[in-house]
């Protein structure tokens, strides 16, 4: 009974709710000291409940993302695809968006996602000049900073089986394969590796000039759609520069007219054989292209370069009749069918793009590497002709052979050809890469101003073919993983709809009247009874 | 069982209980008297732990603290609110196996237990029927038995009897008398005559201070006195001869001179002992018309009127709370024209003689115009405290008179409601 | 402990003796039903796609904004103003098994409702389109998460009010305004960083730390990334779960409060 005893209740209500606000922030601050604790690396444990362990990152692939320097960006360029693949699309490219957040998250703010809006038809136009993509293609573009990467959805991301589209034998298209990983952590290697990369345009022996903007067979064009693409373009000459410098990302050699010196020769061979990459282009004028070591070094990785030109007649419009005698064009329009299945121009078919080269060599495979591929890349129309030197343009039956198809422009690809050191890490592969093309006229300022060649996207092609590096990550295809209702038999979609929609609620319907009736029944009968016994109480 | 001292509980700056202390013992059946918002329903919810105290010194119920071991006195409280808070949706028997469980109780204890309780309660057939379905007072009945099953050694109900008809009323005022044989009660109510035929000890709240603690036949008698005897007569001599005639009767202490209607003069004679028949007899020798004469026992009705509308509060508070001798009568000081609600309160069954020509003429002590039918109400809390009490207020008919000892019905007791 | 199961089987049991919670279990389940075929439809039977969009898609969180309204105003509000929650506050369990119970019925039926998912499941296992179960089972526990988190605001909010109607619109707003944190935070930041700051790197690096904070706190964000994808991620478990004690710690405060204020 002491005055001491029980009383609680001296607060005021004020005091009582800064009490209640207290207690409250010291909850809440409880509560994001043990959230920020429990999101540390070591204290988080993640379980993947899927099957085919899709929400899994491989090891490789957390190796590159936790030793990122860079910012790296991921556009998601996504429209549905046409039939039959618009399921499938769909599904690779929500695959790709799952994986990409289990990568934004192991990356730890370095990565960053963001989706084009294509509906937003302004906006998508901009990024794809951004992004100089011509056309509605679906992937992913993987940048970091000015250098970026774009991965094709149908190709890079995803390999489909188109199945088989006639009714009576119809198998369905489907995913044959899932690499959406192995695809994005290489292009996330290609863009972030090293600083810049150069390439070296030789000069000084005839080639044509990389700097020139202004004249017609200069190739400042060129070099400026290449800076675009992030390339620093620069001349280089063994007398003046002395070797290729380490950085040395490829070499080009654009139509030298004379021999080089024997050491810069030997340099160039030197560079490609350790696993450089090499554009060549030969010279129009075969006189001039036989004093250059463009024959012999073509030779030296197994293609040939003629000497004479491909050339193909103007047909009879009326009749589509070769006309012998007159004058002949040298202009070749490369269309679908002429390109070869090479991803240099993979895109270009698949847009059913072409282009025009003007003035070409053949140039055609001698001996297939041993290890490696050599292969044409594209060719003239069947009605051409070789035009022996020196070259009068004029069709002889006798010297200049059978009108055919002759390839234009070949590509090597082969594994270094001395001993190089192997790479460690996430080094790249060294590997020999050369394109060799037939005629350097289409890299001229004059072909890439001439609106009706359309060459540029082919050179940007390939250059950035020769620049890519095979990265030796053992990053595992995914399993595609695909769950869909059996396409043959209907019905099990109709049970699944009628299940969905009629039975599960008129199940629930009977449920809740069997209850109502059960809960009233019981009741009212023993309400009746009771009544009347209040009756005869009153 | 329970023992108050000094509760005090705030709304904001409302002050619903005031410095409230008082004991119920072991057994006691106390009821809870006071007008709406007199702080009745705040106590009891204290008490229940449903509400905390602003500040207490001492809240003991059956052995536990309620402010430190709520739990303990939830567990031995049987705890009705007012609302009877019942789920609609249940039956009966699945809410009082709810309250078992609730109460941590053996599943066969539950099993033989529940039929005890709805049996001693009368609902015994009413086991399956849902909560929603029950008529108001069968539902106070249940939750009567939910409060009960528990076998709490304390019964704490809010206006049991709010809400029922007089029928339902009687019956839950009976059982509530079953039950307070074995366990303590505290019971509140605005209705005096429930408190009063229930609970042997009263306390008496008024705006959250007690006003009154005792017996209802002590309160009345430290309050009255013995009673007084009611005369009204039609005489030749003026009122104050009259009067005085009165006063030489031997027995008689005092008579107060009331209201002159029409040609009757009505006096209040007290005195010792019943002073009817010496009045009758000097009324028969002086010729007097007698209209009246009856003993008036004061009764709570009067003593709360008087208690709540301020007359006399400071003279009843302390002795009536304390027991001590009968303090001097605000009504025999008062002008009888001051004391109006207690003028019509009037023991129809003592009536002596009402002529034909008089039987429809207006209730005597009507005071000013008695034409009007404007009486004052019997039941000043049953229309809520809001009401100015000190006010008359117009019924359509004249209440019945109510006087607990000359009819002991119960129907005539549940007739006092204006409803 | 026992008290709060003891609350939590009545409220349970009393929600499916009420027509009310049949007709909204109806409603969602109809709704449901139409949406999951339009999905079979869409993707030309992809199971997975359509399994994941009726359980995480649009559909759930707008079930998310309403369900957890209706039912806190009926578990909380509207029993206060019926007295019942007064029997429950006077009976012999604390007012923390009275919260916990009342949302333990509230989640469990909900957790119920989303169960209908499972049935899907089943009928396209049945059907020969076999899930991927530890999957669809792994997202369903956190739709349970979710809903918990929800229930929790939505009791929260009713305990503030006694109007049945008024606590079910301001539950709705509450859970509206917590999905909505991330859309208000940016606007909210769009308004107040160029005011704050004069750089733009110091702009950038501001949006970024509040951007983080932000994100920390979207529901949304956190069930996508984890049981969205079929992972069991221990830190979007513990973010649920704190978050719930959190909402469900006030709500006990505020039943309390109710002492004081009477």
């Amino acid at each position: 009974m002491s005055g001491s005893h029980g009383n609680v209740g001296g607060l005021s209500r004020a005091g009582i709710g800064a009490q209640v606000l207290v207690t409250a922030v010291l909850a809440l601050t409880a509560l994001l000291l043990v959230n920020w604790l429990v999101a540390r690396p070591g204290l988080r444990h993640r379980f993947d409940l899927t099957s085919a362990s899709s929400n899994t990152l491989s090891t490789a692939t957390l190796g590159v993302l936790e030793r990122l320097e860079s910012d790296i960006q991921v556009d998601i360029l996504y429209r549905d695809m046409n039939a039959p693949l618009t399921a499938l699309g769909q599904e690779v490219i929500v695959r790709a968006d799952k994986l990409l957040v289990l990568m934004e998250e192991a990356a730890g703010g370095r990565l960053a996602i963001q989706v084009v809006d294509t509906a937003d038809q302004e906006a998508w136009t901009l990024r794809q000049q951004e992004l100089r993509l011509r056309g509605y293609e679906n992937g992913l573009i993987v940048s970091s900073g000015e250098r970026r990467e774009f991965l094709a959805l149908s190709g890079d991301l995803a390999v489909f089986d188109m199945g088989n589209p006639v009714p009576e034998t119809y198998i369905p298209p489907r995913i044959q394969q899932f690499d959406a990983e192995r695809a994005i952590v290489g292009a996330i290697l290609d863009v972030t590796e090293g600083a810049e990369r150069h390439v070296y345009f030789t000069y000084g022996f005839g080639e044509l000039d990389a700097l020139d903007a202004v004249e017609n067979s200069g190739l400042g064009l060129l070099s400026e759609e290449l800076e675009g693409d992030g390339l620093r373009v620069h001349r280089w000459n063994f007398l003046e520069d002395g070797p290729l410098p380490d950085d040395c990302a490829a070499v080009a050699v654009i139509g030298p007219q004379v021999g080089w010196p024997e050491d810069m020769y030997a340099e160039v061979v030197e560079y490609v054989e350790a696993g450089g990459r090499l554009l060549v282009a030969a010279e129009t004028v075969p006189e001039l292209l036989r004093k250059s070591d463009v024959p012999d070094l073509l030779a030296h990785f197994g293609l040939e370069v003629s000497e004479g030109r491909v050339m193909h007649p103007l047909l009879d419009r009326r009749t589509g009749i070769v006309v012998q005698g007159q004058q002949e064009c040298e202009v070749h329009v490369v269309t679908g069918d002429l390109m070869s299945r090479h991803p240099i121009l993979s895109a270009l078919r698949g847009a059913g793009g072409s282009f025009s080269v003007p003035i070409a060599h053949r140039v055609q495979v001698g001996v297939q590497p041993p290890d490696g591929v050599a292969q044409a890349l594209l060719r003239s129309s069947p009605e051409s002709w070789l035009d022996a030197p020196p070259c009068d343009r004029r069709y002889d039956a006798q010297l200049d052979g059978t009108f055919k198809s002759f390839p234009l422009a070949a590509t090597v690809q082969r594994p270094p050809m001395v001993d190089v050191e192997a790479p460690k890490g996430l080094e790249a592969v060294p590997e020999v890469r050369i394109v060799a093309l037939g005629s350097e006229a289409m890299l001229t300022n004059a072909a890439l101003q001439n609106p009706t060649f359309r060459s540029a996207d082919v050179l940007r092609a390939a250059f950035n073919w020769l620049l890519d590096r095979e990265h030796r990550i053992t990053v595992p295809p995914r399993d595609p993983d695909l769950r869909f209702l059996p396409r043959e038999r209907p019905e099990s979609a109709v049970l699944v709809i009628r299940v969905a929609q009629y039975y599960l609620p008129l199940a629930a319907l009977l449920a809740s009247l069997l209850v109502w009736l059960r809960r009233t029944r019981g009741s009212q009968r023993v309400a009746l009874k009771t009544s009347r016994l209040e009756e005869s109480d009153g | 069982m329970i023992e108050v001292a000094h509760l005090t509980r705030r709304y904001g700056s409302l002050l619903a209980v005031d410095d409230l202390s008082f004991e119920v013992g072991r057994g006691e059946v106390v009821g809870f008297l006071g007008p709406n918002g007199a702080g009745k329903t705040t106590t009891i919810r204290i008490l229940a732990g449903y509400l905390a105290a602003t500040k207490a010194e001492r809240l003991v119920v059956a052995g536990h603290d309620v402010q430190r071991d709520s739990m303990g006195v939830r567990r031995s409280i049987g705890y009705l609110p007012e609302s009877v808070p019942l789920y609609p949706e249940l039956r009966v028997e699945e809410m009082m196996r709810f309250q078992g469980r609730l109460h941590r109780m053996e599943r066969q204890v539950m099993r033989r237990r529940i039929p005890e309780v709805l049996e001693r309660v009368g609902v015994q057939d009413r086991g399956k029927q849902l909560v929603g379905t029950l008529s108001r007072g069968l539902k106070q009945r249940v939750g009567l038995a939910v409060a009960l099953l528990p076998d709490p050694e304390v019964l704490v109900l809010d206006e049991p009897t709010s809400g029922l008809d007089p029928i339902q009323r009687g019956e839950v005022r009976d059982l509530i008398h079953s039950l307070a044989d074995d366990r303590t009660v505290l019971l509140s109510s605005h209705i005096l005559a429930e408190v009063e035929s229930v609970a042997p000890r009263v306390i008496i709240l008024h705006e959250g201070r007690k006003v009154a603690d005792g017996k209802p036949a002590e309160l009345a008698a430290s309050l009255g006195g013995g009673g007084h005897v009611a005369v009204e007569v039609m005489g030749a001599a003026s009122a104050e001869d009259m009067a005085t005639l009165i006063g030489s009767l031997p027995g008689v202490d005092s008579v107060a001179t009331g209201d002159r209607v029409g040609i009757h003069q009505s006096f209040q004679v007290r005195g010792e002992g019943d002073l009817r028949e010496d009045i009758g007899a000097l009324a028969m020798t002086q010729t007097w018309a007698l209209r009246e004469l009856s003993w008036q026992r004061p009764t709570l009705e009067q003593l709360f009127t008087r208690l709540v509308t301020g007359r006399g509060l400071e003279d009843l508070d302390g002795p009536a709370s304390s027991g001590a001798a009968a303090a001097p009568s605000p009504m025999l000081e008062a002008e009888p024209v001051d004391l109006p609600a207690a003028a019509p309160v009037l023991a129809a069954g003592l009536e002596l003689s009402s002529g034909p020509a008089e039987s429809s003429a207006p209730p005597l002590g009507t005071p000013g115009n008695a034409g009007s039918k404007i009486i004052y109400s019997l039941n000043p809390f049953d229309r809520g405290a809001s009401r100015d009490l000190s006010k008359p207020v117009s019924v359509d008919a004249p209440p019945e008179a109510v006087s607990g000892e000359p009819e002991p019905s119960d129907g005539d007791g549940d007739g006092e409601s204006a409803s | 402990m026992i008290g709060t199961l003891v609350v939590a089987r009545r409220e349970l049991s009393g929600l499916f003796m009420a027509p009310f919670t049949w007709i909204v279990l109806l409603v969602v389940l109809f709704i449901n039903g139409l949406l999951f075929s339009s999905f079979i439809y869409q993707t030309q039977g992809n199971v997975t796609a359509s399994l994941s969009e009726s359980m995480t898609g649009p559909s759930f969180w707008l079930w998310m904004i309403f369900l957890p309204a209706l039912l806190s105003m009926r578990l909380v509000a509207e029993e206060s103003r019926s007295g019942t929650l007064e029997y429950l506050l006077t009976a012999p369990v604390s007012d923390a098994a009275v919260v916990v119970g009342k949302f333990l019925a509230a989640t469990g039926f909900l957790a119920l409702l989303w169960s209908s998912t499972l049935i899907y499941a089943v009928t396209l296992d049945y059907a020969g389109g076999p899930p991927d179960w530890s999957a669809v089972i792994g997202t369903w526990f956190g739709t349970i998460l979710v809903s918990g988190l929800f229930v929790a605001i939505g009791m929260l909010a009713s305990t503030l009010t006694s109007t049945p109607l008024l606590a079910a619109f301001l539950s709705m707003v509450s859970c509206l305004m917590w999905l909505a944190i991330p859309f208000l935070a940016s606007s909210v930041m769009a308004y107040l960083v160029p005011l704050l700051t004069s750089t733009a790197a110091e702009q950038a690096a501001l949006v970024g730390r509040m951007g983080s904070v932000v994100a920390s706190m979207d529901a949304l964000r956190h069930f996508s990334r984890s049981f969205q994808m079929g992972v069991l991620d221990t830190a979007e478990i513990i973010f649920f779960l704190t978050w719930i004690s959190f909402f469900l710690f006030l709500t006990a405060r505020s039943i309390e409060a109710r002492r004081w204020r009477g």
